[in-house]
């Protein structure tokens, strides 16, 4: 097992403020990670510098052996938490869009993932319900054979039909050799999906630890555990 | 890279809804047919020709461009590659304003003397650099916006304004008004066009460069604000 | 089965293995789903599978074929020792509970038998 993605004192300012504030984490292959906290905390940004869709930034990335740029972007595939597509595309453009840019894509499986969540190749993408929307980004996303997905809140604002086929195909794509990190504040959605778990809040890394370790040691879901900690940070 | 273009093409044939290559390509052609044919009067056919040129310009420096740039941002292809294919994709606006620019010129070579309006064939010489030029650094720059959007932000608007609903207007305006004059041909054309009797080609060159370096600053002021709007949407992660 | 997410979760899906393979529903020399497709299955991590998988092995109550899955043990004296942990487990939490409302020793013993001699006399009956 390596490490896929490192980063030291990491830190990112926008403008005078401060998003991320000296993060220095690891994560493995083979591992679901979640990455959690509440709006703001930092969680886009960590993910989009990782995806190289952000240049700026103080400290160390290293994503696969090498700094974030268009080389890490073959084989790092980041979904964003909002619709990407030029409001023009349909279903069978993102396909085809994929498929000529990315040479890690899987066309037949990102088929098959599409067939399984009722997407049709005529769709438009911009027409369809967001519900839709978000399995039919996550399909195509998990089409790639990708070392590393950085999946921005995919569970918002979808219904629990919809929620259940997306963890289902998260865990169809998993393999030892990749690595998703899922960055939520629905934690209570992800508490069997995950392995390990970091907690940001305000651009820091306030706990780092592994999923069964929390219930075996405290009794407690990860979501419980969250409030908890989130609710002394507040305080502090 | 083939593909690229190919992505761009199919893009900017789909602007605001409106369709097709066909339609860009051949509107120009058949005013100017038709105007000529039908013996309009030529400051008529000025306008017209300068309307569509900036019209061309706005929807190939912005609705196209900004409508994929998210999505371009994640494939392992250099910006610069990025760029270029959209350049390329270009190309046809690009000579199809030109093209009717020069049908313009033709028309107004000899009568205009005498009608007090601007020589254009004597201005022809700058215009088509010019009008690549712009376009190019139009192009570049709207691009700017692919970069990390905190490279530079227009605080000099933040500062002037400190009420946010004023600011947004402020900042609404000026994005209307940056986006209208990026055919920027437009200031420069209308300043060569009102100086044009008096000037030497020498000046007529200097005030180009100008105006292709003002729109260099616009733009690029005008990339980040987009950035900026963009970012106020909402997007506080 | 839904699982607590305030325990381990691969302890409870160790223990409904166990259970499922002491009903009978999993048999002797069944092939357990592969990881991924229980992960699928039940919506739960594949390293928490695994380790599962790999917890159960080492007690000897699965055993793994390399490039064939992972199988009930053919060893019908481990899934007897499963069915008397079950058992004990059960009597641990009869007792305890009887102990609780007060009821202990002598007094449990004769409640139970009694129990027992009317269920049986009702099946005999039908």
């Amino acid at each position: 097992m390596g490490v896929i993605l490192k980063t030291n004192n990491l830190v990112k300012y926008y403008d005078e403020k401060k998003a991320l504030d000296g993060i220095s984490i690891e994560f493995e292959t083979g591992k679901i990670y979640g990455f959690l906290g509440p709006n703001g905390s930092g969680k886009t940004t960590f993910l989009s510098l990782c995806a190289a869709l952000l240049k700026k930034y103080e400290g160390e990335v290293i994503v696969g052996g090498l700094k974030p740029g268009k080389d890490t972007k073959a084989f790092v595939a980041y979904l964003p938490d909002f619709n990407y597509y030029p409001g023009w595309m349909r279903v069978k453009d993102a396909l085809n869009f994929f498929d000529d840019f990315f040479e890690d894509f899987d066309r037949v499986k990102a088929e098959k993932l599409l067939a399984d969540m009722d997407l049709k190749h005529d769709e438009v993408i911009a027409k369809l319900s967001k519900g839709m929307q978000a399995r039919m980004k996550l399909a195509i996303v998990l089409g790639r054979k990708a070392k590393l997905y950085l999946l921005d809140e995919p569970f918002d604002g979808i219904d629990a039909v919809t929620r259940e086929k997306i963890i289902k195909i998260m865990l169809s794509t998993f393999s030892k050799e990749s690595t998703i990190i899922v960055a939520t504040h629905h934690i209570t959605y992800v508490e069997k999906l995950l392995d390990s778990v970091k907690f940001l809040y305000k651009g820091k890394v306030i706990n780092e630890f592994e999923a069964e370790d929390i219930r075996h040691d405290k009794g407690m879901t990860i979501n419980e555990y969250y409030l908890e900690e989130f609710r002394d940070a507040e305080t502090d | 890279m083939l593909k690229l273009i190919k992505f761009e093409l199919k893009q900017y044939t789909r602007p605001i809804g409106l369709s097709s290559l066909t339609f860009i390509l051949s509107i120009p052609l058949v005013v100017n047919i038709v105007m000529l044919l039908a013996d309009f009067d030529r400051s008529v056919m000025q306008y017209a020709n300068l309307a569509y040129m900036m019209y061309v310009m706005l929807l190939a420096t912005d609705y196209t461009f900004l409508s994929s740039g998210f999505l371009l941002k994640h494939i392992p292809i250099s910006y610069k590659k990025v760029y270029l294919a959209k350049l390329v994709a270009h190309l046809p606006a690009m000579i199809i304003t030109t093209v009717s620019y020069e049908l313009l010129s033709f028309v107004n070579k000899a009568e205009h003397y005498e009608m007090g309006m601007p020589r254009f064939a004597d201005l022809s010489i700058y215009q088509y650099p010019m009008l690549f030029a712009s376009y190019i650094f139009a192009f570049l720059l709207i691009q700017s916006n692919i970069i990390d959007k905190s490279a530079i932000i227009p605080r000099v608007i933040k500062k002037l304004v400190d009420i946010p609903l004023l600011e947004n207007l402020v900042v609404g305006i000026y994005f209307v008004l940056s986006i209208s004059l990026s055919g920027i041909g437009m200031i420069s054309f209308g300043v060569i066009f009102y100086f044009a009797e008096s000037m030497s080609s020498i000046e007529t060159l200097l005030i180009t460069i100008a105006a292709v370096i003002l729109s260099v600053a616009v733009f690029y002021l005008n990339a980040n604000l987009l950035e900026k709007s963009s970012k106020m949407k909402g997007e506080c992660k | 089965m839904i699982y607590n997410d305030r325990e381990p979760i691969y302890l409870q899906i160790m223990n409904d293995i166990k259970y499922q393979i002491v009903l009978g529903n999993l048999k002797v020399e069944e092939r357990l789903l592969s990881i991924k497709e229980q992960s699928q299955h039940m919506g739960v991590n594949p390293n928490t599978i695994a380790r599962v998988y790999s917890e159960l092995e080492r007690e000897q109550i699965v055993h793994k074929e390399k490039g064939l899955g992972t199988f009930v043990t053919p060893d019908e004296s481990i899934i007897m020792k499963l069915k008397n942990e079950i058992a004990k487990e059960n009597i641990i939490r009869f007792v305890a509970r009887m102990q609780k409302i007060g009821i202990c020793g002598e007094n449990m013993k004769d409640m139970l038998a009694r129990y027992l001699s009317e269920k049986h006399n009702e099946e005999k009956l039908l």
